[in-house]
């Protein structure tokens, strides 16, 4: 897939990237590790030292962070995207009905001017954090600005 | 796939719908856009690839369903659920709706027992923009 910016004197096509990483647990308000899995970035993704960042080039991002917990009565947890250290979007939890789990994402829209900082932090706990298992998703959107 | 996007060079594909206020039962909008080729009256300048979320809060041991709708598929609703008899009174969304489209209009109805508390802070609808 293929953006052109008409606005610029020369047509420059823009590749719509996307990448896709594997998320644990990094306890209550710490950054979670990321595992990459597979991305189409023209630059590939770069994880922080202990890999619980990504650091985002300039560019025009929308992101989504899935869980997949195992868990028991009110082993619960919510989570959030960060930006420079600044939550960004909509919170995610681990969801309960009827004892029957289904998921629920979290997802953010933002712009980066020069470099940032992507993390997924839990931000809330009922009862104790599930079992984050190694189904759950962070998928990065991007196009260069 | 190839395609000319006109102004997508000084602006983002990407979008998000939200609504902050109270709502209450039957169709509303949403009320904060984070592009300006997308209106909180459901309308965006180019077809995208949307999906939304609905988020009601868990209230005593009453039942009740919030629904998102996406107008270009009327068919189709978002429903989210109570949670019953929890200690934290928690948001919860049954699924994730994904369509293709102009129009994602957010709506709220009572399909089982009492009015839902729609969750203002975790309803969203996310939007691709892929041609004008």
């Amino acid at each position: 897939m293929t953006y052109f910016d008409l606005a610029s004197p020369i047509v420059t096509p823009k590749k719509l990237e996307c990448a896709v990483f594997s998320w644990a647990s990094g306890g209550l308000n710490n950054a979670c590790p990321l595992t990459q899995i597979a991305h189409n970035w023209t630059t590939a993704p770069v994880l922080t030292a202990g890999s619980d960042g990504l650091t985002l080039p300039a560019g025009y991002y929308m992101v989504t962070a899935y869980v997949y917990a195992s868990r028991s009565g009110s082993s619960n947890c919510e989570f959030q995207l960060f930006v420079s250290s600044v939550s960004v979007g909509v919170a995610g939890s681990t969801d309960v009905y009827n004892n029957v789990a289904h998921t629920d994402q979290a997802d953010a829209e933002f712009s980066v001017s020069s470099s940032d900082t992507l993390e997924l932090k839990i931000t809330g706990v009922e009862s104790s954090i599930p079992s984050i298992t190694t189904n759950s998703r962070l998928v990065v959107w991007r196009i260069a600005s | 796939m190839s395609y000319i996007q006109p102004g997508l060079g000084t602006s983002s594909p990407f979008a998000q719908l939200r609504i902050t206020t109270a709502a209450g039962l039957g169709v509303t909008q949403w009320d904060t856009q984070s592009q300006t080729w997308v209106s909180i009256y459901n309308v965006a300048d180019g077809n995208c690839i949307m999906w939304g979320l609905v988020a009601v809060v868990a209230n005593s041991s009453s039942t009740g369903v919030g629904s998102l709708q996406f107008t270009s598929t009327s068919d189709q609703y978002l429903y989210g659920q109570y949670e019953q008899g929890t200690a934290a009174s928690r948001a919860n969304s049954g699924e994730v709706m994904i369509s293709y489209g102009t129009n994602a209009t957010y709506a709220t109805s009572s399909v089982t027992g009492s009015s839902p508390e729609i969750d203002n802070s975790r309803n969203r609808c996310m939007l691709m923009r892929l041609e004008a």
